[in-house]
């Protein structure tokens, strides 16, 4: 048995499962906005909280340069985003999820978008919240026997 | 067929599972630290909050039309807080139920708090102790029914989970880790020692814009990771030798024990021969090589891990390797940083000198007498680096004075093993009285 320590990180909840748990509540507002068009504060905080996850901390980042917090943060998303939209570049994968975080964001304000890119956004926000793996997987351990 | 009411039932058990949990602790309040019962009473807010949250969504699905995006919205959402719940099963209910004062060193609660209050000042930190049967040594916050229900208008109320293995509850190898390693992560959290850090993105992995050639995201992201995990350990162990100490050092090589090896690098910390370094420079540099008995066992240290730092990475994962060792790189770079943020951001009376030795060899001295040394001299108490220090410079000697005035054998396994329980409860009791006559930081 292996002596474990774990060190203290700046979050109570896992930084994946907060993202995804905000990421899930907005496509509930997403999904219900639809519906009817009309949006709770509740539901709308609910999208200002997923547009401040989404956004990268800067236009540039993974730039040599930054912060350890920084890229912490915004590698995870670029490599999730790296599923969702295509694209060989850190810059323009930043560049599509602060477009998705501004949508989200003139939703949380009331403004109104075009049925289409609410659709558009939805799908987006569940591609992105599948290539977050969850934060607890359920597995059945299997203990091999090695020579090694 | 798995659909939306079968995640919901699946979700509704789960639930339950945690209620359960919760109900069990609280029917026995008289157990309940008070860390525990205000952790109770927010999990109640929390469990109360999942689940209206939860009814209130899916009856709000009943608007949409399309029956096919209605029953994938409500699967999602169910997926959703199960997630959620299970994080709580997992993080919550073992602090809920391995706190029971046979399980838990009490006597350092009020070191604890203090400690607590000392390096995370102006915040509502509840910490809360508890043990596992495992040898787990953790420091984490709790989710609080605030950040768990992201309601920005809750109380500002967070939970500090303090893990120590139960088997260990009265070593004194235990009390150095809890209160040096382990609260130098809450000093790192608290001041940004480890995250000040700006680490360049290696050259090769780089484009020549200066930005992450995606090709290498991976190695990357791993990079990134053992950079701020190994910074951390590092940083703490900085913090634990400033704190407390050589026994800092000493305690560290017990703890690791034969469970880890001592040039194995893991995930979430460098191997055990380049902290034992870092610690034994970290002392050396601050005097404590000079002190009498513990100071050649520092140089001894210095000596034996001299190239500790310089051997490559030895990783088990064969992918990480690469990652690993850039971080190594650039992490060996900022040491002497790390050491002058934390002695800036620890207030002068936290941080212990060699002036302390003069008490850590009188109380050394009545722990060989088999008296407590919670008292230096009349209504003084030692502090709790003293204490330590001075335990254990008796095990140094092999406890053998203790053992001639207890009676016991110093010169058996069987007999070594009891003399140092006996000095493990002179300890604790040390730092009772220690608390009752109001320890010095």
């Amino acid at each position: 048995m292996a002596t474990i320590h774990e060190s203290v990180r700046s979050n109570a909840l896992p930084r994946d499962l907060a993202l995804r748990m905000a990421i899930g509540r907005a496509i509930d507002a997403l999904v219900l906005y639809s519906a009817g068009h009309d949006l709770s504060p509740t539901q709308a905080q609910w999208l200002k909280r997923a547009a401040e996850l989404l956004r990268p901390t800067s236009d540039e980042p993974l730039k040599t340069g930054g912060s350890l917090a920084n890229f912490r943060n915004d590698i995870g998303l670029i490599r999730a985003a790296k599923s969702v939209w295509d694209s060989p570049e850190a810059r323009s994968l930043a560049a599509k999820l602060a477009e998705a975080a501004d949508d989200l964001e003139k939703l949380s304000r009331g403004e109104v978008l075009p049925d289409e890119d609410v659709e558009r956004l939805k799908e987006s926000l569940r591609a992105f919240r599948n290539a977050i793996e969850p934060s607890i997987p359920i597995m059945s351990e299997r203990i091999e026997k090695t020579h090694r | 067929m798995w659909n939306a009411d079968q995640r919901r039932r699946a979700l509704s058990e789960r639930l339950r599972q945690l209620t359960d949990a919760v109900s069990g602790v609280e029917s026995q309040p008289e157990v309940l630290t008070t860390g525990q019962k205000v952790l109770l009473d927010d999990l109640d807010v929390a469990i109360q909050g999942i689940t209206t949250n939860f009814e209130e969504t899916w009856h709000d699905f009943e608007k949409v039309r399309d029956l096919q995006e209605r029953e994938r919205s409500r699967a999602e959402l169910c997926l959703n807080f199960e997630e959620l719940v299970q994080t709580l099963i997992k993080e919550i209910v073992p602090v809920m139920t391995g706190a029971s004062a046979s399980l838990v060193p009490v006597e350092l609660e009020p070191v604890v708090n203090d400690e607590v209050t000392a390096a995370a000042p102006g915040r509502n930190l509840t910490p809360i102790l508890f043990s596992t049967p495992d040898f787990r040594y953790a420091i984490k916050l709790l989710p609080s029914s605030a950040e768990i229900l992201a309601d920005e208008g809750a109380k500002n109320q967070e939970f500090l989970s303090l893990c120590t293995p139960a088997i260990g509850r009265d070593s004194i190898a235990l009390h150095a880790v809890l209160l040096g390693h382990e609260m130098g992560h809450l000093r790192d959290w608290q001041n940004d020692v480890s995250k000040a850090f700006d680490p360049p993105t290696p050259q090769k992995w780089r484009r020549a814009d200066g930005e992450l050639d995606l090709a290498h995201d991976v190695a990357f992201e791993a990079y990134v990771n053992f950079v701020a995990d190994w910074g951390e350990e590092l940083v703490s162990d900085i913090f634990s030798c400033l704190r407390l100490g050589p026994v800092a050092l000493l305690a560290f090589p017990e703890v690791v024990g034969a469970t880890a090896h001592m040039n194995h690098d893991s995930l979430s910390h460098p191997a055990p021969d380049r902290r034992i370094r870092l610690m034994a420079e970290m002392l050396t540099e601050t005097g404590f090589a000079e002190v009498e008995q513990v100071g050649e066992v520092v140089k001894e240290y210095a000596v034996t891990y001299a190239d500790a730092w310089q051997r490559a990475i030895d990783l088990r994962d064969p992918d990480l390797r690469e990652a690993a060792q850039e971080a190594w790189r650039v992490l060996r770079n900022e040491i002497p940083a790390f050491k002058r943020r934390c002695i800036a951001s620890m207030p002068t009376e936290r941080i212990v000198t060699p002036d302390i030795w003069e008490l850590a060899l009188k109380a050394r001295n009545r722990l060989r007498e088999g008296l407590p040394c919670g008292e230096h001299s009349a209504g003084h108490a030692n502090s709790i680096a003293v204490i330590l220090n001075a335990a254990w410079m008796v095990k140094i000697e092999g406890l053998v004075a203790l053992a001639e005035i207890i009676g016991g054998e110093a010169a058996t396994t069987k007999g070594i093993g009891k003399v140092s329980q006996v000095l493990d409860g002179l300890v604790v009791k040390s730092i009772e009285i220690a608390n009752m006559l109001g320890r010095p930081v």
